[in-house]
């Protein structure tokens, strides 16, 4: 435990964003260099990795991009051993790598629901345990966030969400079990889950001022997510200000979960 | 500094968790009121530690489970401090009775505190709040016990568990005028209150072994925490209940 403004800063820490180009993955990136640590962004695309990268390194921090497949374990692994070898050490994980297929059950596809689950859930389990493996070498702990959603406790009537509920859902336990497993190596597992959250992937649906009016009717807040509020929670994870924090997932979803 | 500039009550604050609560504001910038029941010097320490840091501080006695007394400690604070824009319903209280052998009076006196005493405080500074157009924020302090099982607490566990509830009942009506409601749980954490089990060589090894750290929490770690949900870093955060506890429910 630390003094107070050293409970917000990661100096000397080495942080891993997995998806870091996308809209909550680049935000948790810019965050977590900001706060102090050299930042490795992995991504399925090379040239976006890079350019997100490199955009942080303008903003005067240390920031690296390595691509990989996330379908891939032996890809997983070996690029977290790229990013381990380029900055010496890894103490942080922030998983933002996530798909979505929306299929009726009763049609739902094998590969289709077979993609979302190894994506979202195998990929989830093979990051950590990649990242992991470094965390325990260096035997200084370690902190791991993973970014789930409000479906993991909340269905979603009328919709296809069978693949997505479900794959997020067993991130949760799997978070909770991983965090049982590790804390001997003081390797903090959290889930922060947001629910709707602004970004580019979803620009077009939210240029529909009647489908933005019906997803804000039932947030208590009154707005949708922004991914800076997804990256404050992320900071508050990984900091120590929430050591004594793990296995347990927080919703930002301006009170969705509360009141449904 | 997170909660620069901000007026926080924090009930039950003159020790244990409390106190590390009211520690960590301070560090974070933030004037604070130490309400106490019973122990005048030893919330006066703390309003002095306080001051200290170079932060406004001052005590308040009340009993949580007393309108009258709550109306009087808001006031009171308001007018010396200023508008409160944190809330720390933290005072509680926990015997150990078997099932069987609970009173009513047990029963009542500790729900009294625990639960009604956080909706009273909640109610009325909620309803100042809104009096005077402010923005708020409450926290709650539950316990781990919400979702784990320790012998003879039938009339502790469901104040806690309750806690939860209202935590998101409150939230549902509040967040939309205003104020954010959220619960903290904590585990096993170092204090007086935890003293005795501290003690004993046939108990503390095996509540420690079902901690995933292997260790109880201090007092300022579930400070930070909370100070995380009074700040603005927590701004879409509403309704939620997260527990401080080391790895310790659920498994």
């Amino acid at each position: 435990m630390g003094f107070p403004e050293d409970l917000v800063r990661l100096d000397g820490k080495v942080a891993l964003i997995t998806g870091g180009c996308g809209g909550i993955g680049a935000c948790v990136s810019r965050g977590l260099a900001a706060a102090g640590a050299k930042v490795a962004i992995a991504d399925c695309n090379r040239d976006q990795a890079c350019a997100t990268a490199a955009a942080i390194r303008e903003l005067g921090h240390e920031a690296y991009a390595a691509a990989f497949d996330a379908l891939s374990v032996p890809e997983t692994q070996r690029m977290a051993d790229e990013v381990a070898n380029h900055f010496g050490a890894l103490d942080i994980l922030v998983n933002c790598v996530g798909t979505h297929r929306e299929q009726k059950a009763e049609d739902f596809s094998e590969d289709q629901f077979d993609i979302v689950i190894d994506l979202n859930l195998k990929g989830a389990m093979f990051q950590a345990q990649a990242a992991a493996r470094h965390m325990i070498r260096q035997g200084r702990g370690g902190k791991q966030v993973h970014i789930g959603s409000v479906r993991m406790q909340l269905a979603l009537r009328g919709r296809g969400y069978a693949a997505y509920c479900a794959s997020k859902g067993g991130l949760g336990i799997l978070c909770k079990q991983l965090a049982a497993e590790w804390a001997p190596h003081r390797i903090n597992v959290n889930v922060v889950a947001p629910t709707f959250t602004r970004t580019n992937l979803v620009a077009n649906m939210l240029s529909d001022p009647s489908f933005y009016d019906s997803l804000v009717a039932r947030i208590p807040l009154g707005r949708i997510s922004e991914p800076e509020d997804v990256r404050n929670a992320v900071l508050f994870f990984v900091s120590p200000a929430s050591d004594f924090i793990t296995g347990q997932t927080l919703y930002v979803d301006g009170g969705v979960t509360a009141t449904q | 500094m997170r909660l620069k500039g901000k007026v926080a009550l924090i009930t039950g604050a003159s020790r244990g968790i409390g106190k590390g609560i009211a520690e960590v504001f301070a560090e974070e910038g933030a004037d604070v009121a130490v309400n106490y029941v019973a122990s005048a010097q030893a919330a006066e320490d703390v309003a002095a530690w306080i001051r200290c840091q170079g932060r406004r501080a001052m005590t308040v006695k009340a009993d949580v489970a007393h309108r009258a007394e709550v109306e009087a400690m808001m006031n009171q604070v308001w007018e010396e401090l200023g508008p409160i824009d944190v809330l720390v319903n933290n005072a509680g209280i926990e015997t150990i009775v078997p099932f069987l052998d609970l009173t009513d009076e047990q029963w009542t006196r500790l729900t009294d505190v625990n639960l009604r005493g956080e909706w009273l405080c909640s109610q009325v500074y909620c309803r100042r709040v809104i009096v005077e157009k402010r923005q708020g924020n409450i926290v709650m302090i539950g316990s781990v016990q919400a979702g784990k099982v320790l012998p003879g607490r039938t009339h502790y566990a469901p104040t806690k568990l309750g806690l939860e509830a209202l935590t998101r009942n409150m939230s549902a009506e509040m967040t939309p005028l205003g104020i954010r409601v959220n619960c903290v749980h904590p585990g096993l954490i170092d204090t007086d209150m935890t003293a005795w089990v501290m003690k004993r060589p046939d108990i503390l090894p095996t509540v420690l072994a079902q901690i995933s750290l292997g260790r109880p929490g201090q007092p300022r770690e579930i400070g930070t925490v909370v100070a995380f949900f009074a700040s603005d870093d927590s701004s879409y955060l509403t309704g939620q209940s997260i527990h401080v506890d080391g790895g310790w429910v659920g498994k």
